[in-house]
């Protein structure tokens, strides 16, 4: 499969990264909730790392068979393998409070960390969102126009 | 920066205790913070309600929830309270996921909000 990848670098324009995010993910068959869930999710491990992250790093989506896959990367390293909480922090204003959100939202979070660098991975499932679609959206809309969001 | 969320003061039906707020934008990390001061420029001396029309926001993140909840704070320390009103279903599902919804009254529309806020006690 060709490589559909897209990268951006994350900055404090938030609204056009996200705007990129939905654009994507939605050529990708992701709709709905499911939509919305992933925009969330990658916002708020874009803020992740204005916040916690040293303010710059990267955003990179693909699509790969029936998985989205959202790999925000930063450039200090701390966050470690495992730091997604299980349940929802009593403080709303700590890190672990975007975190858990991301973990509620998405099929799957994972972090990988090597010195310098942490990526968060946010995964969705979109098989079963294309199917549900419109006669013309079975299998990848990839190669379709843009649509304006 | 996400371009500032703008509020606009909505003279409605409702007693003179209730401050009607109609907000517009996407409330994210990058331009949540000034939004707790507005209101409080909003805010007068006799308000003990606030209704929130969040008709046309279109996202809010997990700064925005922090700031709704120090709006909220505002008005619980003059023993008010906040009602959001039409948040959008983007809006409504991280309300629900964050248990935000259980901090607020959430109304679907600015006319039940204005209902929740006319069945609260009346102003000392």
């Amino acid at each position: 499969m060709a490589d559909h990848r897209r990268q951006w670098p994350i900055t404090d324009d938030l609204a056009t990264l996200r705007e990129n995010v939905q654009r994507y993910a939605e050529q990708a068959g992701l709709t709905g909730p499911r939509l919305d869930d992933l925009v969330i999710a990658a916002n708020e491990a874009a803020i992740n790392v204005l916040e916690h992250g040293g303010g710059s790093g990267m955003l990179t989506i693909s699509c790969d068979g029936g998985t989205l896959a959202v790999d925000v990367v930063d450039r200090v390293g701390v966050l470690r393998p495992g730091a997604v909480p299980s349940e929802r922090p009593s403080g709303r204003g700590d890190r672990g409070f975007g975190l858990w959100l991301m973990g509620e939202l998405c099929d799957s979070v994972t972090i990988d960390r090597i010195p310098g660098q942490s990526t968060i991975r946010l995964s969705m499932q979109v098989d079963g969102d294309a199917d549900a679609g419109g006669p013309a959206d079975g299998g990848s809309a990839f190669g379709r126009g843009a649509r304006s969001v | 920066m996400t371009a500032a969320v703008v509020l606009t003061p909505v003279s409605a039906p409702v007693a003179d205790h209730v401050l009607v707020v109609a907000l517009d934008g996407a409330l994210d990390y990058t331009n949540a913070e000034p939004l707790r001061r507005n209101v409080e420029a909003l805010l007068g001396e006799h308000h003990r309600q606030l209704v929130l029309d969040l008709s046309g926001v279109s996202f809010c993140d997990s700064t925005g929830i922090r700031i709704l909840l120090a709006v909220r704070k505002l008005l619980q320390e003059r023993d008010g309270a906040v009602t959001l009103a039409a948040p959008n279903d983007r809006l409504a599902k991280i309300f629900r996921v964050t248990g935000l919804i259980s901090a607020f009254t959430v109304a679907p529309s600015l006319a039940e909000a204005f209902d929740v806020v006319g069945a609260r006690s009346n102003p000392r």
